[in-house]
């Protein structure tokens, strides 16, 4: 379904050094799955994410969805391609002036629905799949986090786009709202056969979500396994992400108490100075990206 | 305190406001029609913005920042030629709506052009994923999301411009300022010179009343 071919995204430092967010990544992400991206921060994850519908258009390679390159299309081809890509931030990115009911209703202005009563229907079917239906008059300012992203998700939903493309879509979230926000990915991927596509850092999320997994290190694709590898007792994953995967949790050691043997170790991964490790290619997520987001775009939206 | 000379002074004030609200009036709404798109522009142009074009916006911008770095008392003395051109007269209260349209405009542009950048871009990445165009973007996002602090720099603008409308004198233009140093000032009036100040004040303060209101009425990113 999404076929990302050595795909390399390379932006300049501060110094004009250039830095590749993403290094020849290749990835199959298979029609009707979810596949999740995890790494850590400034591991190129939220770029990759960003170069499936050329919010960031890659240096090299080539973005298949279906049978359509998108590395290939014009401006207006690529405007009329997103619309069938729907995507989700972890900063939920509404428009603040705006009710719910407006703001689902953009995604289908922007995909060119005229008809404002079919429009109306069309935010009210989005809005009943996630469960809002008694807020439509109310602004994002008066919901909760949680409801927050499930307008997001409507929105994104409305125009019943083929792929959800989604950004750290929990990271904001508490735990609970987590879960909730969670089922209702899962039930949209299994009711409309939506292939979804998740990066994240939490390790929970990816286990509960995720079908495939591709482990993200420095721009490059280290590991990929399936989520059904991960109950497997002789799987043996290389990366700590994948270690991290099959264990019970975080396990830190106290002094004068015996570990418990079980967990995961971060002592045993040298994960304090990951940081040495891996020079962050990158802002990672929702953190304000300036307006640099644009600089490297699509030959603008002209 | 000397209240014969206010009654005589009142067809006097009477004229006065009148040209300050006609000054303020005609250049204010010019101004954010005019200025609003070309703020937008300075914004979408900027070589990290939406639609890079950084040769032409190194030049539209280093002609905002001359018109605005003139002092309004010499840019309406500068541009007398191109007055006279416009409203056929160099002197009187046509004449001084000219400079303060020409200068309200790159200052009311700067102004919505730091509206928008401090919206962030979270919503406009959205929109850019959902497929929109550059103009959908402006007209359902971004002048949305602005509208509160543009009101809020339309109150700024305008009260900005009240003050330098006073400097109309220079030519003749009139306006409630101008009456408090023709009168007030050169003519010891002092009674004239209170009852300007604080007419001023008066608008000023009915103004900026109305600005932060109309700002918080559109405001919804705090629940009410």
């Amino acid at each position: 379904m999404i076929s990302l071919r050595h795909v390399s995204t390379t932006f300049a430092d501060r110094n004009k050094k250039p830095i590749a967010a993403v290094d020849d990544v290749s990835l199959e992400i298979a029609a009707g799955s979810i596949q999740g991206i995890i790494g850590f921060s400034g591991a190129g994850k939220s770029t990759l994410l960003r170069n499936i519908n050329l919010l960031e258009r890659p240096t090299s390679g080539q973005v298949w969805i279906g049978n359509t390159e998108i590395t290939e299309l014009n401006a207006e081809d690529l405007r009329q391609a997103r619309h069938q890509i729907g995507m989700i931030f972890q900063g939920f990115n509404l428009v603040n002036n705006l009710t719910v009911l407006q703001n689902v209703e953009l995604s289908l202005k922007f995909a060119g629905v005229k008809d404002r009563q079919d429009r109306r229907r069309r935010v009210a079917e989005a809005l009943e799949i996630v469960d809002i239906t008694d807020k439509t008059q109310n602004y994002p300012a008066q919901l909760s986090g949680g409801q927050k992203q499930r307008v997001a998700i409507a929105r994104a939903l409305a125009t019943k786009p083929q792929v959800l493309l989604c950004d750290e879509p929990t990271s904001a979230l508490d735990p609970f709202t987590t879960a909730s926000v969670l089922q209702y990915l899962a039930d949209i991927n299994t009711e409309f056969g939506i292939t979804v596509v998740v990066v994240t850092h939490e390790m929970e999320v990816i286990k509960a979500l995720a079908d495939n997994i591709a482990v993200m290190e420095a721009g490059s694709v280290v590991e990929q396994f399936q989520a059904s590898d991960l109950r497997r007792a002789a799987f043996s994953p290389r990366t700590s992400i994948g270690r991290y995967l099959v264990s019970d949790g975080i396990s830190v050691r106290r002094a004068g108490q015996p570990g418990t043997g079980e967990g995961f170790d971060p002592a045993a991964e040298s994960f304090h100075d990951y940081d040495q490790k891996f020079e962050p290619a990158r802002h990672d997520t929702a953190e304000p990206r300036g307006h640099k987001i644009f600089a490297a775009v699509e030959g603008g939206l002209r | 305190m000397s209240f014969e000379i206010l009654r005589d002074r009142l067809p006097e004030i009477n004229q006065a406001m009148l040209e300050t609200f006609a000054m303020i009036g005609v250049a204010i709404p010019l101004a954010v029609l005019l200025g609003t798109p070309l703020g937008i522009w300075l914004w979408s142009h900027a070589p990290a913005g939406l639609n890079p074009t950084p040769r032409s916006h190194a030049v539209v911008s280093a002609v905002v920042n001359m018109v605005r770095s003139f002092p309004f008392l010499i840019l309406l003395i500068a541009i007398i030629p191109f007055t006279r051109l416009i409203v056929g007269t160099s002197v009187g209260t046509a004449a001084v709506i000219v400079p303060l349209t020409i200068n309200a405009i790159p200052y009311f542009a700067r102004l919505v052009e730091q509206n928008i950048t401090q919206l962030g871009t979270g919503a406009v990445e959205a929109s850019r994923a959902m497929g929109a165009t550059r103009w959908q973007i402006i007209g359902n996002v971004l002048l949305v999301d602005a509208r509160p602090a543009i009101i809020g720099s339309i109150t700024i603008t305008t009260v900005s411009f009240i003050s330098y409308s006073a400097m109309s004198g220079l030519v003749g233009g009139g306006g409630i300022g101008d009456l408090a140093i023709r009168y007030g000032y050169y003519r010891y009036e002092t009674e004239t010179m209170v009852v300007a100040c604080v007419l001023m004040v008066i608008l000023v303060t009915v103004v900026q009343y109305g600005g932060t209101r109309a700002a918080r009425w559109t405001d919804k990113r705090v629940s009410a």
